[in-house]
């Protein structure tokens, strides 16, 4: 391939998720395996080559299984660290390479990362609050800190989001690639010392002021912003202020004067999201493309999913919540049947379902952050828990969910697609409707669970289908 | 499958790059349930409608960036294209009584707006182009039912989620930032009590779970520091996280210890149980 | 068992009754004294067999209307698992589908009933019933010869028969009706109102079964929607496939605490059966079997081969040891097909197993005893709960696999397969402590574990030989709370011992 015959450049993942850790080293590659034998146990987690990158020169030193750790030696936590690479076609055909230094020969190959932590924006609405990094553009390999900084900052300070390194393509090595890096999770803050909610000093009994113990550095400036004494205000028995976030008053704070408030203690963290930009020159020609990346929390349960996740999200919106006659084959809608039944199980293994269903707990009601007692508030609906108090049990429940799981593999169509909760059901909190299924769950608004319609759908036409397989063969 | 352009380009949002994990993909992070945690992925819908900005999670509209929309300001979002945006809650006020409209003196509606993404599934299909939405005549801090009558109509045109041909998210619909600014600052603060676990994944709570001698699952609060593999399955108890009534309770994980040393008191946990 | 029921069931057998009886019957149920009796006796008591009271009767008729709405709901479940299969043709498929979850549907709240009848049960302080006649064997008071055969228009007329109200009538019933005779052999029929209608008339009489007989504290014992129910009702369940699909009724799992509520609750399994009123119509088995005949048939005039079902053979049973000499595949209702395919001939077993482990854990759930009655919070009761519904998953999916296999060798399942055998287990009794009952259970999952292992290694598929892992696996993890159950039962015997020496 000639870099001149390029149509287009694409990096990928298009979305690539990065985790937290305080480790200088990052995660080794693994995989996620069910063990045939044992289709209900717990995916395994299976050491899988991983690029061993040279900081220093920005090239890959080696590429070996190493052993899959979360946690290093030293107790520190390793941070998840993406590769996103460069692919390219060179007609309309969806033929797409990983493409490699010598194929960009000739050419100028740049990169530049924009990532932003607007958290204190997103409360306070002052611009000066956005805190934002930006690599610029750049060609080399040099690992370059992305420097998140903000007008309220005071003069010189920044939160770190970690790194981006363009990997120096090698002859072992050849392909284009570039690695992001994320923060080690720390708090930054506003003060040095504790302060009250009214913004004095905490000071000890002889009038000493006591350090902030959680706050890694002092970055904001409290004279020129306002997020540290921040107040979101929640009268009684009216509705929130529309403007807040949902739900309202989650930042580090404190309660203030007024009833119901809940005052900033100007704390950030070094979370961030933003975009990868590449822009490849051949000639007179222009090709860029971006992807985007962000940084979150470890995944403490890495050998569990989620069931309703971001690809969901994206995988409805690029496709549709209706599936086309010939999207999938009947083996791959009851893979993603059993896939979505398998996510339901490891939630549930993790979850203390009888707290969550709003069982009394050594005789005390009411004793969690459930969804009956969300109902409850929201909406004045009986507290009550969601399904028997008696059958609720994580073995129970694991065990049910197993057995469903069981039955689709043996090719039964699901036969549960009516007590999958619609998205338009939310409403029905009545007993019928809260004990649909996701159950005990919060979905993005605020109620109980649903998936998203695309993967209801696939259930549905696994059933469907399963049940008549000659329409498959057909439609092929 | 056939590999339509389209579900090619799906399949690139799984793309494993060598050497990534299986966490780095998008499907092992927290979707648009309440706020993620990787995400607050509702913010994507924020700039949905070109010449708006909307609430991430509600049918506030929040900003104006077109002056010809500017009669919208702080009004509620009713109807998409025909579809309703809320719904009105029912159920039981006592328990076995009857099923009613939940309506109480911050929602004297009793309606709820349903989650952005399975609402808008029916229009995205619309990008580029407009469709007919209904808001309510004057901004409203309440949340309105779907039949609410005095009401003004706007075309607005769908915006584009995707990058065209692309399965990235689309520049003109997120800024850097955005996917990630309406989480908790920081991160950790509602990490102990927002206990509606559809991140029971990636934040477990119940650990440890072996069968006790009554035939029921026995294991820890992820968040109780005492708690040890070396505990008769029988003896181990799960205790609900006190807070807010207890936040120093020295039996859990304290917020100034998640701020300040998360990384040495979280553990993580493989196969149910705590990696030693 | 049948001839013990049937002499004492002679009024709908043969709708005579002397009025020597009645005579009998009221002064025994009574005892009131004679000249203070009624000059004309009610239906119900002039039934009553002369070795009953009113209260004996009522329990009685119960326990009758149990094993036929277990029988019910079998037979409709080998029905709908007969169902769909290559042959059926696209433009139909949907069709068929919909059929399928109807009838499936139906048969849930055949189940429904039977739970619910075991409450009134109950509440009446009767012995539970959880049998029914075995295979093949002629109606007697059931409503027709008891087989388990794939859904065909004569044995759908038949279930509509069994369903119908009293004043069915018109041509289409004309038909309907004959057809079913025809299909019944000769032998009589009987529509499920007949027993209703007179169980309803008994439990309603005060004279016959007086209040204090109705014994509302044992609710807690009865099988609750909340814990049975599993958001399987108001509708919901199954009937989603097909969009236009209207709503289908509620699955009726009663609680009953008197008189009033048992009459309700029997009355609404009668609705929901026969539909006596326009308004319960849409939903009554009667109604929607009648459908797809109606719909099955305008099919027919246009394409004269269309068959909605596999070819699943009539009564399938499995013997201990595979037979040499296959007999011929019979198609008679009184026959029964042998299973002689090794492969087909394990998963038989392996859902017959789960079949008596699905009786004795619905046993187990009814007959709880101590601290698992406990409604308040979970404890082993949950865990027989969750017994069932699991059972009930592995019945599906292993009747799913079966239809799907040859019944002999040599025969491609595609000109006869089998299904599932539902052989009644040789006893339904369950023992008395609850740690012998786990052992029960559990003895029934070892027998499956070496079924499993061999199919393991025999299954040439590779989606059922995963099948038969996770089954395995899932026998594991059930055997590993059976143990510690056991366990506990043991050490909490041996310390009453201790207290008793």
């Amino acid at each position: 391939m000639k870099a001149k015959d390029l149509k287009e450049i694409r990096l990928l993942p298009p979305l690539a998720i990065s985790r937290l850790g305080n480790s200088p080293e990052p995660i080794n590659n693994y995989d996620l395996v069910v063990p045939e034998a044992e289709p209900l146990a717990y995916r395994q987690i299976v050491p899988a080559p991983t690029l061993v990158v040279d900081e220093a020169t920005g090239r890959i030193a080696a590429r070996e299984v190493r052993p899959v750790t979360f946690k290093d030696g030293e107790g520190r936590i390793r941070p998840l660290a993406p590769f996103l690479e460069l692919w390219g076609r060179t007609s309309d055909e969806d033929e797409w390479q990983h493409l490699t230094a010598a194929d960009l020969g000739g050419s100028e190959l740049r990169w530049r990362v924009r990532v932003a932590n607007i958290k204190a924006f997103r409360r306070t609405g002052d611009p000066h609050d956005r805190i934002e990094a930006d690599s610029g553009w750049f060609s080399d390999h040099t690992r370059r800190e992305l420097r998140g900084v903000a007008e309220n900052f005071l003069t010189g300070k920044f939160i770190p989001f970690g790194h981006i390194q363009f990997i120096d393509p090698t002859a072992e090595f050849p392909h284009i690639r570039a690695r992001f890096t994320p923060a080690h999770g720390y708090v930054y803050g506003s003060s040095p010392f504790s302060r009250n909610a009214n913004g004095s000093y905490v000071t000890t009994s002889n009038g000493y002021l006591v350090p902030d113990p959680n706050i890694h550095d002092v970055v904001y400036d409290t004279a020129r912003g306002k997020w540290f004494g921040y107040d979101e205000v929640l009268p009684a028995a009216k509705p929130q202020p529309p403007e807040l976030t949902i739900p309202p008053q989650i930042y580090a704070g404190q309660s203030g004067k007024a009833e119901n408030s809940w005052v900033s203690m100007g704390y950030l963290d070094d979370e961030c999201d933003g975009t990868i930009e590449v822009a490849l020159t051949v000639g007179k020609r222009e090709l860029a493309t971006f992807a985007r990346i962000g940084a979150g929390p470890p995944a403490f349960a890495p050998d569990s999913l989620p069931i309703r996740t971001v690809y969901d999200e994206l995988e409805q919106a690029l496709l549709g919540a209706e599936i086309a006659p010939d999207d999938y084959t009947i083996e791959e809608l009851q893979q993603a049947t059993e896939e979505i039944i398998r996510r339901a199980f490891e939630t549930i293994r993790l979850m203390s379902t009888t707290i969550m269903n709003g069982n009394a707990f050594r005789g005390q009601v009411d004793i969690g952050s459930t969804m009956v007692r969300q109902d409850a508030n929201d909406a004045a609906r009986a507290f009550e828990p969601i399904m028997a108090p008696t059958i609720v049990d994580n073995l129970a429940v694991r065990t049910l969910h197993q057995n469903i799981f069981t039955s689709i593999k043996s090719g039964v169509p699901p036969w549960f697609v009516s007590v999958l909760r619609k998205f338009d059901e939310i409403g029905d909190l009545t007993d019928l409707g809260r004990r649909k299924m996701p159950g005990m769950m919060r979905n993005a608004d605020g109620r109980h669970l649903c998936l998203t319609r695309r993967q209801r759908e696939k259930i549905r036409l696994a059933a469907n289908r399963l049940v008549l397989p000659q329409e498959e063969e057909k439609s092929r | 499958m056939k590999l339509t352009p389209k579900n090619q380009t799906a399949k690139q949002l799984l793309h494993r790059a060598e050497g990534n994990p299986p966490s780095t993909l998008p499907d092992s992070a927290i979707a648009n349930c309440y706020p993620g945690l990787e995400f607050d992925f509702r913010n994507v819908w924020r700039r949905i409608f070109v010449g708006i900005v909307m609430h991430e999670a509600d049918s506030y509209v929040v900003g104006v960036e077109d002056a010809r929309y500017a009669s919208l300001q702080g009004c509620r979002i009713l109807k998409v294209d025909g579809n309703d945006m809320t719904t009105i809650l029912r159920g039981p006020r006592v328990a076995n009584g009857p099923t009613v409209e939940l309506a109480v003196p911050a929602n004297p509606d009793a309606a709820w707006f349903m989650e952005w993404s399975n609402s808008l599934s029916r229009v995205l299909h619309k990008a580029g182009s407009t469709v007919t939405c209904e808001f309510t005549a004057q901004p409203s801090d309440i949340q309105r039912r779907p039949d609410w009558p005095d009401t003004q109509t706007v075309e607005l045109e769908i915006r584009r989620f995707f990058e065209p041909d692309s399965p990235v998210i689309a520049r003109a619909l997120v800024d850097p930032g955005d996917l990630t600014q309406s989480l908790c600052s920081p991160w950790q603060n509602d990490y102990r009590e927002c206990a509606c676990y559809y991140w029971a994944s990636s934040r477990p709570d119940y650990v440890d779970v072996g069968t006790s001698s009554k035939g029921l699952s026995a294991g820890f609060n992820w968040m109780d520091h005492d708690r040890s593999l070396d505990t008769p399955v029988d003896e181990r108890v799960y205790l609900p996280d006190p807070r807010p009534r207890t936040p120093t309770d020295p039996t859990w994980i304290t917020y100034d210890q998640l701020f300040q040393e998360w990384q040495t008191v979280l553990q993580f946990i493989v196969g149910g149980k705590d990696q030693g | 068992m049948r001839s013990r029921q049937e002499r004492h069931l002679q009024s709908i057998l043969r709708n005579d009754t002397t009025p020597a009886l009645q005579m009998l019957a009221k002064t025994s149920l009574t005892a009131m004294p004679f000249e203070t009796a009624p000059a004309r006796l009610s239906a119900p008591q002039q039934m009553i067999s002369p070795e009953f009271n009113g209260h004996q009767y009522a329990i009685f008729l119960l326990h009758v209307d149990a094993g036929i709405e277990h029988a019910l709901m079998v037979q409709y479940l080998y029905a709908a698992y007969s169902m769909g299969g290559p042959h059926v043709p696209p433009e139909h498929a949907a069709t068929v589908e919909r059929w399928q979850e109807t009838i499936l549907g139906i048969a849930k709240e055949e189940m429904g009933h039977l739970i619910t009848v075991e409450n009134v049960l109950r509440l009446l302080s009767g012995p539970l019933n959880l049998d029914r006649e075995d295979f093949p064997f002629d109606a007697g008071f059931y409503p027709f010869t008891f087989t388990l055969e794939r859904l065909t228009l004569d044995s759908l007329a038949k279930y509509i028969y069994a369903e119908m109200p009293a004043d069915w009538t018109g041509p289409l019933a004309t038909e309907v009706k004959r057809r079913a005779e025809e299909a019944n052999k000769g032998k009589p029929l009987h529509a499920v109102h007949e027993l209703f209608d007179l169980m309803i008339a008994t439990i309603a009489d005060p004279e016959l079964v007086p209040d204090e007989y109705f014994r509302p504290e044992t609710v807690a014992q009865q099988a609750s929607w909340s814990e049975w129910g599993r958001g399987y009702a108001h509708g919901a369940r199954g009937s989603e496939l097909q969009r236009d699909q209207p709503r289908t009724p509620d699955l009726i799992i009663r609680t009953v605490d008197s008189r009033a509520t048992a009459v309700d609750a029997l009355h609404a399994i009668a609705e929901q059966g026969e539909a006596t009123t326009m308004i319960m119509r849409e939903r009554s088995h009667f109604e929607r079997f009648l459908r797809i005949y109606v719909e099955w048939s305008e099919i027919l005039k246009k394409d004269k081969r269309f068959d909605p079902a596999r070819p699943v053979v009539k009564n399938p049973v499995v013997e201990d040891s595979l037979r040499n000499h296959p007999e011929k595949i019979s198609d008679d209702d009184c026959d029964r097909n042998v299973i002689t395919a090794p492969l087909t001939f394990y998963w038989a077993h392996l859902l017959n197993i789960r079949y008596r482990l699905l009786l004795s854990a619905l046993n187990h759930a009814l007959h709880l005893s101590g601290a698992l009655r406990s409604t308040k919070q979970p404890t082993a009761r949950g865990d027989v709960l969750t017994l069932i519904f699991s059972e009930m998953y592995k019945i599906r999916s292993l009747a799913g696999v079966l239809v799907q296999l040859p019944v002999r060798e040599g025969t491609p399942p595609e000109k006869a397969s089998a299904g599932p055998p539902f052989q009644m287990p040789y006893t339904l009794a369950i023992p008395q402590g609850e740690d012998d009952r786990w052992r029960w259970h559990r003895d029934m999952l070892y027998a499956s574990r070496k079924i499993l292992d061999i199919l393991f290694v025999l299954e040439p598929d590779a989606r059922r030989k995963s099948y038969a892992a996770a089954l395995r696996q899932a026998d594991v993890e059930l055997i590993e709370v059976m143990d510690r159950l056991i366990a506990r039962e043991n050490a909490t015997s041996e310390k009453e011992a201790e207290v008793l020496s």
